[in-house]
């Protein structure tokens, strides 16, 4: 009994998590996939999501931050598409990544300067603040939701790429770009929704982090690691292979906490060390090779 | 024209002199000459010891920024954990003096040779993936260390976040521990370490390793295809700027007299790769000065704890506006004239 | 009204120059063959219609349209579409999705799923396949079933019959000569001189980056094109 409880912990543990990365990383992957860059920026928009969160939740509550940080964070994305990425669309993408890491550092402190350098607690909302009796254990309800989103916004993402039209064409641009373009895909286009879609995910997970984490000033930092940790493992242009990549993370990252704290820190990086040493090109099955 | 002579005027622009290219060669050299030797003294007569200390702190920086330039500029690849290699031989010296009692000039050669091998051994490992992993794995790699040094179970050796205290009896290469921290009596060493260690990036740069580097970066399908290997190159390039951030690592060490998890923390790395940003990454002197420009800068706006923000501003500032840096946009300025003029020679 | 209309084109890849003054002029409906040497600038020539090139100097354009300096996707919205060297399948789409692809410039006329699968049934067979799974030929049946989902006013093909047995050219010759009753215009890049034969009306022989010959596709077979060929 004991050991069939501490394993489902472990695995509801690791999918809470793994939820959290997945919205991130999957947003973080889309445009990579289509445009070749890395958005560093993309943990100060999922600080940013945070903070809005939790300034919003004063007032309105756990669910109305739910839905405004995200569309804020969309118009965002909106802006960061029109006054960044497509003026810089000639550069080189070591370029490109550079300024939204610049432009990330510069949210990031705009925030530490506008709400001070503590963490703050978010309380889960109440109808959430409960918890649930599962294999002779108590688990917290606000992490069952937590691991449905996760896995409502990863069902949403596959039927997306997979049934739709807009779909078809940002998994047709992630596969080659330039036979895309020949058929008359606009990469433009694509990349307006897609990284409007990024950000307000970035949102999202930034509100749903609040009850479960913390929000605080280095969280930036962190996800943005965690995040470009799984996008390599994932390998380039691949959404799922970044989804698969993300419930390894998670459940890694877990175990290590439980079973070797001290070294729990070191645990992702000696994960990307083993996963490229096997599979050079990452986990999934990506773009194909020029 | 004067009777029977004819004179070869040279077009390409703001020369003095007809003709003759090895004259001018000879003119840069003798210019050069002066400038090192100039730098070397006169500031530690007419600069005050904490304007020298920053000068110096920045031309360490401005090294550790050149090995991050070199590399991203010839062979396309950022490397992000610069600082544990800069910190991290402090501490090999520290632990191999204090623990192993190593004379300070074998603990010295013990900690290069050693952060040598460690960067044959990752380069090994990592060159042969795509730009953006390699990057990764460097900051992998970079971030490993950095919490290494704050384990428990190395206490006894690292002295975890309290960082180690660097000091030796005796002396190496001839100076002593006091003489290494005098700000006057440092200077002219980092100042002759940069040139040194500029002289190799450029030496590199213009040999034909350098070409191979840059072609690889180019095409590397081509390359390959051509006959070239491209796994070795990348790995040399990748040792080569290990050591350069190996010696002025040392340098650091030898000068501050302490080190810290801080000193080969994320900050210090993404300070170097911002000032090879800020100076320029195509030559040698662009990641110097713009590692002296960063510590000056970072003097003044980190008394208002602002020295983020400005990593961030400069950055943006300086990709957006000025791509090839201080530097670069200094030495296309001055390209740019002398096209013009002598265009305007030509037509008169 | 001139479907295609090339001056003066200085282009190439990186540093190096390929096309050194190109002038070439289609116009509506028509079918022209490009022949010529490998390395020529054949390839070249269709690239540079979707900006996958560096262009130095020179204009395109399409219709009363200027494309040389609009995005890669221009040319397709405008009704110029291709079957690029080598097919270019994409692997991780079906077979119908690759079709589908072709619907991306918006244009509408008479080719639909529907009629691509008439032209080529067995498309329709494999239709849930990888795009990637299929034989040569149906891949290049595939290559031109997703060029025509965009009514083309132009249908640009490169090496179709690459890789492609004498029965496969055949039918590909047949399938071409249904297209062009459709009404669209052809570019055909091409080394197999028969299939040329039955798929245009006439010929331009591409040299060292220019136009060196041109005639009716009947007197294709002279010596001196031969040799023009040749170069």
């Amino acid at each position: 009994m004991r050991a069939h409880g501490v394993i489902a912990l472990l695995i509801a543990n690791s999918l809470a998590l793994a939820s959290l990365l997945i919205m991130l990383s999957s947003g973080l992957a889309l445009i990579y996939g289509l445009r070749d860059v890395i958005n560093f920026g993309h943990g100060a928009l999922y600080m940013l999501g945070a903070y809005l969160g939790y300034s919003i939740a004063l007032i309105g509550g756990f669910w109305t931050a739910l839905v405004v940080s995200p569309l804020l964070l969309a118009l965002l994305g909106i802006a960061l598409e029109y006054l960044v990425l497509r003026p810089l669309r000639g550069r080189s993408h070591i370029e490109v990544a550079l300024v939204t890491l610049g432009l990330g550092i510069i949210l990031g402190q705009a925030l530490i300067f506008v709400y001070g350098g503590e963490a703050r607690g978010v309380d889960a909302p109440p109808a959430l603040a409960g918890s649930v009796r599962m294999f002779g254990l108590s688990y917290p309800l606000y992490r069952i939701f937590l691991i449905a989103m996760g896995l409502g916004s990863c069902t949403a993402l596959a039927l997306w790429l997979r049934f739709s039209t807009s779909g078809l064409y940002v998994r047709a641009v992630s596969q080659d770009p330039s036979v895309a373009r020949m058929m008359g895909v606009n990469a433009d286009r694509l990349s307006l929704l897609v990284t409007s879609l990024s950000a307000a995910f970035a949102g999202v997970a930034g509100v749903l982090a609040g009850p479960y984490l913390s929000v605080d000033p280095g969280m930036d930092v962190t996800m943005i690691v965690n995040c470009l940790i799984i996008v390599v493992i994932g390998g380039t242009g691949s959404i799922a292979g970044a989804i698969i990549a993300a419930l390894l993370f998670g459940f890694v990252q877990v175990a290590g906490s439980v079973f070797l704290p001290d070294l729990a820190a070191l645990a992702p990086y000696v994960l990307l060390f083993v996963v490229l040493l096997i599979a050079p090109r990452g986990i999934g099955r990506g773009r194909a090779p020029a | 024209m004067s009777g029977g002579t004819t004179t070869r005027v040279d077009a390409r622009g703001g020369s003095l002199f007809a003709g003759s290219a090895s004259v001018r060669a000879l003119v840069y050299v003798a210019l050069a000459a002066l400038l090192f030797g100039f730098g070397a003294i006169a500031p530690t007569h007419l600069a005050s010891e904490f304007v020298l200390r920053i000068g110096a702190g920045g031309l360490l920086l401005g090294m550790l920024a050149l090995s991050v330039a070199f590399l991203m500029s010839q062979a396309g690849l950022v490397v992000l954990g610069a600082a544990s290699v800069y910190g991290g031989v402090g501490y090999l010296f520290a632990i191999a003096m204090s623990k192993w009692d190593l004379s300070p000039t074998a603990a010295l050669l013990f900690a290069f040779c050693t952060v040598i091998a460690y960067a044959a051994v990752l380069g090994a490992l990592i060159v042969r993936t795509n730009p953006l992993a390699f990057m990764m794995l460097t900051l992998a790699a970079g971030e490993m260390i950095s919490h290494s040094v704050m384990l428990e179970g190395l206490r006894d050796y690292t002295s975890g976040a309290d960082g180690l205290v660097v000091t030796f009896k005796g002396a190496v290469f001839g100076m002593t521990a006091a003489d290494f921290a005098n700000a006057t009596q440092f200077w002219p060493i980092a100042w002759s370490a940069a040139w040194i260690l500029g002289f190799a990036a450029f030496a590199v740069r213009r040999s034909r390793f350098g070409a191979i580097l840059r072609a690889i970066q180019e095409n590397e399908e081509r390359m390959r295809f051509s006959g070239f290997g491209t796994y070795l190159p990348r790995l040399a390039a990748f040792v080569f700027v290990n050591a350069i951030a190996d010696v002025c690592g040392l340098l650091h060490v030898l000068n501050s007299g302490f080190v810290s998890p801080e000193s080969l923390g994320l900050s210090v790395s993404t300070n170097a790769l911002v000032a090879a940003l800020v100076g320029g990454v195509a030559n040698s002197t662009g990641p110097i000065a713009g590692g002296v420009l960063f510590a000056f800068a970072q003097d003044q706006f980190g008394a208002h704890g602002f020295t983020q923000l400005l990593t961030g501003l400069a950055v943006v500032v300086f990709i957006v506006l000025l791509p090839r840096g201080v530097i670069g946009g200094l030495i296309e300025g001055a390209r740019r004239r002398s096209v013009l003029s002598s265009k305007r020679r030509r037509t008169a | 009204m001139t479907s295609l209309e090339i001056r003066s084109l200085y282009a190439g890849y990186g540093a190096s120059m390929v096309l050194r003054g190109l002038d070439l002029t289609i116009g509506e409906g028509e079918s022209v063959a490009l022949v010529g040497r490998n390395g020529a600038g054949k390839s070249t020539l269709l690239m540079s219609l979707f900006g996958e090139t560096r262009i130095f100097s020179g204009e395109i354009r399409v219709g009363e349209t200027r494309i040389d300096d609009r995005p890669g996707y221009a040319a397709a919205k405008l009704g110029i579409a291709i079957s690029p060297q080598g097919r270019r399948i994409l692997p991780n789409l079906t077979v119908k999705e690759n079709l589908l692809l072709g619907r991306a410039t918006g244009r509408s006329g008479a080719w639909s799923l529907r009629a691509v699968y008439d032209l080529f049934p067995v498309l329709n067979e494999r239709a849930n396949s990888a795009g990637t799974m299929l034989s040569g030929g149906q891949q290049q049946m595939l290559a031109i079933g997703r060029a025509l989902m965009a009514n083309p006013d132009l249908l640009l093909l490169d090496e179709p019959s690459e890789g492609l047995s004498p029965v496969l050219i055949d039918d590909l010759a047949r399938g071409l000569n249904e297209i062009r009753r459709a009404g669209a215009g052809v570019l055909i890049v091409e080394q197999h001189l028969s299939l040329v034969k039955r798929a245009a009306d006439r010929f331009v022989i591409l040299s060292k980056g220019r136009i060196v010959g041109a005639g009716p596709i009947s007197e294709m077979d002279s010596r001196e094109n031969h040799a023009l060929m040749a170069l």
